[in-house]
């Protein structure tokens, strides 16, 4: 464990029932890293997070944030710290974009009636850098997906965190909406936040992460820089299908292709 | 851009005082309407300082009718508001979570042993309210058996509700009608019948619950996106689910001792208010409060005077006022 590390994660173990999710985690996260967390469906990176988050609490192991155990800050001071857009998310509710971003406020500003006009000009200074000022009266249930996502971005952001958790922030948006989304978090990271996300597309995580875990069972199976993780070899043995690893000429980033079983000959399939 | 969302907010936040002064005004109307049926003005403010004739009639009948219609109207608002946020369905009710069943029961109980020989006019009030308590003692103790959440609220809400009611239908088929009339005249909401010797007691504690209601709107905003993401915007949902459910189940347990079941009045009210002042629950907690009160002394003049002389049960007409405008609103066109 790194005595500077932002987040020290060790020997964490977590089990649903007899079902052990997570097994003998051990990640220090610094402070301005963003790191992709990938791995197969049900590899426990949801669970990962949500412990990260505060949501669940680890069988066995430890959490420390900026030095004091998880589980020592109560709700309130931590949603000033971390901030968590988990997977999915419905409205039963008619807010507008407006009410819903100034919500991301509370941890600051309990006990008042309303968000005062200090809360509400923060909510509406982080939509017009977002590029989504225009949208603010409009209801949430009225917005498409790519909007919906960033407007519960912009939530996050309104907490003004250290840290940024997000589970899969990208899997149901358009190739332009999803570099949008992944571009303003870069911006974020400019401005020195650090983000953990959890994220199934292998090429935009190798483009805009800095660092990637790899989750297999339970276990970190390799954690590094994407030139380092993402090679064929770790993603053929992971994800049992055979791929082709390149260089992006511009980013210089691995970028990984799967190959349909038909195109390969016998010898291939064999190995 | 930068001038683009400013007018909106301005906008909406003239529309919001405008809807909270209609709401005021409309709430005044139906409380002279309610004071005075039949009479012209100056008899009623001569009535207010009189203490014959009509100031009589004013002061044990209209007044304290006025005045609990006011109360239970707007608390059955705010635990509907309430309720709605925490179960996330807009279409919960105060009585969702088994409430009006353990009264009924209490009630029922009530009548078979006889105890208004014992408790005269405190009696139906009492037993309600001990029943009410013993419902949310069952459904909440259950509830703390798995992790408290709306799922296991509703889940065992709903079961004592029908258990609570089964029992109260079973003693019934075993009892003379005739005996049964007045319980069964309560169990259908009745404003005529609390003592009025109660009302000093009932106003504070119909109140207080309401006020520190006011205060979880921003925690009921947070709320109603789900338990996850509550916590992860700082709220405590396990603890602020006991708070909320005690605080709704006890101030509509009050308001069923005082007046039976006043069906609909904390399912439509919400619902079209939430429609016109938007989400927030805020301002939806003050603006329910305000409607429920109109809404309920309203349909109490009507259940007065729609078939006079004969008196209609109170729950008979929020109900089907209740339906009709719930029916209207949903089949209407978006």
């Amino acid at each position: 464990m790194k005595k500077d590390a932002l987040l020290s994660i060790t020997g964490v173990s977590f089990r649903y029932g007899a079902q052990t999710v997570l097994n003998n985690i051990n990640l220090d996260v610094e402070k301005g890293e963003v790191i992709g967390i990938i791995g197969p469906n049900g590899a426990g990176k949801s669970t990962l997070l949500r412990l990260i988050a505060g949501y669940l609490s680890p069988d066995e192991g430890s959490i420390v944030f900026s030095g004091s155990p998880l589980k020592d800050y109560d709700r309130r001071s931590l949603a000033r710290h971390i901030a968590t857009l988990p997977q999915s998310l419905d409205m039963p509710f008619p807010y507008t974009v407006e009410e819903f971003i100034v919500m991301g406020r509370y941890p600051y500003d309990r006990r008042s009636f309303s968000y005062g006009a200090e809360e509400k000009e923060m909510a509406s200074e982080i939509m017009k850098d977002m590029n989504i000022g225009h949208l603010a009266s409009r209801q949430i249930n009225t917005l498409s997906e790519g909007e919906r996502q960033k407007v519960y971005l912009a939530q996050c952001i309104v907490q003004d965190p250290e840290v940024l958790l997000l589970d899969e922030p990208v899997s149901h948006l358009d190739i332009k909406h999803q570099m949008r989304v992944l571009e303003i978090l870069e911006g974020l990271h400019g401005e020195g936040l650090t983000i953990l996300m959890i994220l199934h597309d292998l090429n935009l995580a190798s483009e805009f992460c800095s660092r990637m875990v790899l989750i297999v069972q339970g276990s970190i199976y390799t954690d590094g820089p994407p030139a380092a993780t993402l090679t064929y070899e770790n993603i053929e043995k992971v994800y049992d299908t055979v791929v082709i690893v390149r260089e992006n000429p511009l980013s210089k980033k691995p970028f990984v292709i799967p190959v349909s079983r038909k195109y390969l000959t016998r010898d291939d399939k064999s190995q | 851009m930068k001038e683009n969302p400013q007018p909106a907010t301005g906008n909406r936040q003239r529309r919001i005082i405008l809807i909270f002064v209609t709401l005021s005004i409309l709430l005044v109307c139906s409380i002279i309407l309610s004071l005075s049926y039949g009479k012209d003005l100056s008899t009623v403010l001569a009535g207010l300082f009189s203490y014959e004739g009509f100031g009589l009639v004013l002061r044990k009948i209209r007044i304290p009718r006025t005045v609990m219609a006011f109360l239970v109207g707007g608390s059955l608002g705010v635990c509907g508001v309430t309720l709605q946020s925490i179960l996330r369905n807009p279409l919960a009710e105060p009585y969702t979570l088994g409430v009006s069943g353990g009264a009924s029961l209490g009630i029922t109980v009530s009548t078979v042993i006889q105890m208004q020989n014992i408790l005269g006019a405190y009696a139906y009030p009492l037993m309600g309210f001990a029943g009410a308590l013993v419902s949310i003692i069952v459904v909440y103790t259950l509830s703390m058996r798995r992790s408290f959440n709306p799922n296991s609220m509703i889940l065992f809400g709903i079961v004592a509700s029908l258990v609570f009611s089964s029992v109260v239908f079973f003693i019934f088929s075993l009892l003379d009608p005739d005996k049964m009339q007045l319980t069964l005249m309560w169990l259908m909401g009745d404003l005529a019948s609390l003592d009025i010797s109660l009302i000093p007691f009932y106003v504070p504690l119909l109140l207080a619950p309401a006020v520190i209601l006011f205060f979880f709107g921003k925690e009921l905003d947070i709320l109603s996106l789900g338990g996850e993401k509550a916590h992860y915007l700082g709220v405590h949902p396990p603890r602020a689910y006991k708070i909320l459910f005690i605080l709704t189940s006890v101030l509509t347990g009050l308001c069923v001792s005082a007046s039976g079941i006043i069906g609909f009045v904390g399912l439509i009210v919400p619902h079209v208010l939430r429609n016109i002042i938007g989400a927030p629950h805020t301002r939806l907690l003050f603006a329910s409060y305000l409607g429920g009160a109109f809404f309920l002394i309203i349909s109490d003049v009507f259940s007065r005077y729609l078939l006079y002389p004969v008196e209609l049960p109170v729950g008979v007409v929020t109900g089907i006022f209740g339906g009709l405008i719930l029916l209207f609103l949903l089949t209407r066109k978006r």
